[in-house]
């Protein structure tokens, strides 16, 4: 166990983390920041309408779908919000 | 730095733009070191700095602001760490010639494995630290690779001192286990 031990202490010191030169800044670097950034607004706002944009429109378009296809496919006798919801599920928690 | 937050926070755009120029090396240095592997780290500074104007309100000012900025960007840094799968386990047949090698050779009865390994040795490091959690894997970066002190990862990670202590001794537990059996592989 002890051997284990100073292996993975002698791999750290072989390692030798190299001395880091902080790199340059690349361009346009601050110019994308600061586009984003709004003075006296919260700027998380705009980032998370950013990320969640696509995910909202990806969730309309499989309820239109899933919709679309419930209502041309459901037996007649048989609860169509039922159906619905099932697939939905189904649709949300298959990977 | 502290007459340059507050004209951020009245809004003046230069003074934003020296702001980012000024924290740029820090941020930079930590997420180059913390950040998962393939994620490009001008992503994830580009996420800090978005956080760090969103929240630039909240600073209160009793701690420099490069201490604030820094906890930021490891928590960032966590967060995409977070978001990545953890490798099962590494085996041998995942290293590289030369890093089998390099293993070889240092667990061979040599004092030192010669040098000219440094980089294979950190290939090798980041292969065992992505079987870690991701905080495991951060614990053990700042304290084994960063030479940090408990002190000082406390002040960046906001964790007590004692759940460092914690989480390191499990951790290295963890990487003892996985040289074990990595060694145990060897053809």
């Amino acid at each position: 166990m002890k051997n284990q031990q100073s292996n993975w202490d002698r791999l750290v010191a072989l390692a030798q983390p190299p001395a880091t030169t902080p790199g340059a800044m690349p361009p346009g670097f601050a110019d994308r920041i600061l586009a984003g950034w709004c003075p006296g607004q919260n700027v998380s706002t705009w980032q998370q309408w950013e990320t969640l944009a696509p995910r909202a429109l990806a969730l309309a378009l499989l309820l239109a779908a899933v919709t679309a296809g419930v209502e041309l496919t459901a037996p007649d006798r048989v609860d169509r919000n039922e159906l619905l919801a099932t697939a939905i599920m189904k649709e949300m928690l298959t990977p | 730095m502290a007459a340059c937050v507050e004209r951020v926070r009245q809004g003046d755009t230069s003074a934003a733009r020296l702001f980012i120029e000024q924290l740029y090396p820090l941020v930079e240095r930590i997420v180059r070191a913390h950040r998962p592997r393939r994620v490009e780290p001008e992503d994830v500074m580009q996420d800090v700095f978005m956080k760090v104007f969103a929240k630039l309100d909240q600073y209160r000012g009793t701690v420099p602001v490069e201490h604030w900025v820094a906890r930021l960007t490891v928590t960032t840094c966590l967060d995409h760490l977070r978001a990545q799968r953890c490798r099962p386990e590494l085996r041998w047949a995942d290293l590289t010639e030369a890093e089998a090698h390099m293993l070889e050779e240092m667990q061979s009865e040599k004092e030192q494995a010669p040098p000219g390994y440094a980089l294979d040795a950190r290939e090798v490091i980041a292969k065992l630290l992505e079987c870690l959690s991701a905080a495991d894997r951060l614990v053990i970066s700042l304290l084994d690779l960063e030479q940090r002190t408990v002190a000082e990862i406390h002040q960046l990670t906001g964790w007590s001192r004692a759940a460092i202590k914690v989480r390191a001794f499990r951790a290295r537990h963890k990487l003892r286990r996985m040289m074990e059996k990595l060694e145990g592989q060897r053809p």
